[in-house]
């Protein structure tokens, strides 16, 4: 009897130490494995969409070996009631979380995708601002006149997103009536002297000046310039007032709307 | 111009449109006053005395956007046959960078860019390089070069089959060693080895010294050895 009592005790220590086994190697197994993918991936994927990468499989190993373990203390019963229940939660869950779940997968893709990072200029359904976070269920932008504005990933991912600092250049286009009596080629070498002037108004590739219609009141001017796109806002300030400068200097008349208004009949000035 | 400076009192130096000015205003005190064309500087320096260093320095633009390169346009293009080497000068713009100085410690108190600056694309719009731009003559040997300019060396290596025609040269000039003689400055000496008309690349000689030149003892910015011209050479 008592020999049996000690053979189930030392059964037991066994199984007890075997479990243990499991967990310390599931554990190291995990971080070995993290380490390698962390490894292999630095650098090539987004470093937050890396961390959840890692901390996934590290979970999913510990766990495993966690449930080796339970299997091997006997509770392997207990496990499979466990996963039935967790199995039900989660279809539950599932159908409860749908909108997140949707968020969290749009997460993922914006962060492979990346049509946007933190700190780049963009424009989402009508919000324009600069990116302030992307997480995994938001994106969350600054805009220009100080408000937050949070977007789920989901209406992101489905959006259309016009991101003004992807590229490294930017073109300014803007548009300059004249007179119809002042001399075109004139007008076009004063403004081209201006932006061959300006220091971030790139010399390649080259800015274009040329009449581009013929408008009611005034010859219109039409001016296509790369600058830096971190520059952009700065120079269409400067360029604005700097032209108007300088058109003035050359007495190159800007005009207003003129509208010439005809009387079928004369009329008839009445003098008192 | 350029060199090393203790000042104990005042110190005045003016050129052209540059005047840099140094004045002790109270015990242990020093006021830097800086002006060039439309630009002032101010600023309070503590120390017993200042040990000055006025070096030429690469002109790269970190305040805005990183510019680490050169594009020096060339007036007039260079056809290089095959399998030929030829030594050019260039002229390239250079900023007077103002550093203090204590035990082999330098700070850059100022950076002055002394000529109009520009900037163009190397490359494409989506992921071209931007550059500080410059137009220069080629030259066959050394050229004189005004304060705010530096003259560049170049030595152009044909290895492939077919003529080229250079007409843009693309220079990394992040880390690079500056030299300086009085007013004048040098960036040293570049290899551009042609290969085919796909690689082409260049290669700053690091350990290159210029005769009748000083070194300056400060370099900015990452240097990399060598630089691939993904967008060819024309």
């Amino acid at each position: 009897m008592f020999q049996l009592q000690s053979f189930l005790e030392l059964s037991m220590i066994l199984d007890f130490i075997v479990a243990l086994f499991y967990v310390v190697l599931g554990f190291i197994v995990a971080k070995i494995i993290v380490k390698y993918v962390s490894h292999v991936f630095r650098g090539k994927i987004p470093q937050r969409l890396l961390a959840f990468i890692s901390r996934a499989v590290f979970y999913t190993i510990f766990l495993t070996s966690i449930i080796l373990a339970l299997i091997v203390l006997g509770a392997e019963k207990y496990i499979t009631g466990i996963l039935v229940a967790g199995g039900v939660v989660g279809v539950i869950l599932g159908f409860a979380s749908e909108k997140a779940v949707s968020n969290f997968i749009s997460g993922i893709f914006l962060l492979v995708d990346r049509p946007l990072n933190i700190g780049e200029p963009v424009k989402i359904k009508n919000e324009a601002g600069v990116v302030t976070d992307i997480s995994f269920l938001s994106t969350k932008i600054k805009t220009w006149d100080g408000r937050y504005v949070r977007f789920p990933n989901s209406e992101v991912f489905n959006a259309t997103i016009t991101n003004y600092g992807k590229y490294v250049a930017r073109r300014l286009d803007m548009a300059i009536g004249v007179a119809y009596k002042e001399d075109p080629y004139k007008v076009v070498k004063a403004i081209r002297e201006v932006l061959e002037e300006h220091p971030y108004v790139l010399a390649e590739p080259e800015p274009e000046i040329f009449v581009e219609s013929l408008g009611e009141s005034s010859v219109n001017i039409a001016i296509r310039a790369w600058v830096p796109t971190p520059m952009w806002f700065k120079v269409r300030k400067e360029l604005i007032s700097v032209i108007k400068e300088k058109l003035e200097k050359e007495n190159v008349e800007i005009p207003f709307p003129q509208i010439v208004v005809w009387f079928r009949t004369p009329l008839k000035i009445i003098q008192e | 111009m350029f060199g090393n400076y203790e000042i104990e009192d005042k110190f005045l130096i003016r050129e052209n449109t540059l005047e840099i000015r140094v004045l002790k205003i109270a015990k242990r005190i020093f006021k830097y006053y800086r002006k060039c064309r439309n630009t002032e500087e101010f600023k309070r320096i503590v120390a017993e005395k200042i040990n000055l260093g006025i070096y030429p320095l690469p002109p790269l633009n970190q305040k805005y956007f990183t510019t680490n390169t050169l594009y020096l346009k060339l007036r007039s293009a260079i056809a290089l046959p095959p399998k030929e080497r030829i030594i050019v000068y260039f002229k390239a713009p250079v900023d007077v960078g103002v550093a203090l100085y204590k035990n082999n410690i330098f700070t850059i108190l100022d950076k002055i860019p002394l000529i109009k600056e520009k900037y163009a694309i190397y490359g494409s719009i989506e992921n071209g390089q931007i550059c500080r731009f410059y137009t220069t003559d080629v030259y066959y040997k050394e050229p004189q070069v005004l304060l705010g300019e530096a003259l560049v060396e170049a030595e152009i290596n044909n290895l492939s089959n077919d003529f080229i025609e250079i007409s843009k040269i693309i220079m990394p000039v992040a880390g690079v060693n500056m030299f300086y003689r009085g007013k004048e400055s040098h960036y040293g000496l570049f290899k551009i080895v042609i290969e085919s008309l796909s690689s082409i690349s260049i290669k700053y000689v690091k350990e290159a010294k210029i005769p009748y030149f000083h070194q300056s003892p400060i370099t900015v910015g990452q240097f990399k050895e060598h630089f691939r011209l993904e967008w060819g050479v024309s």
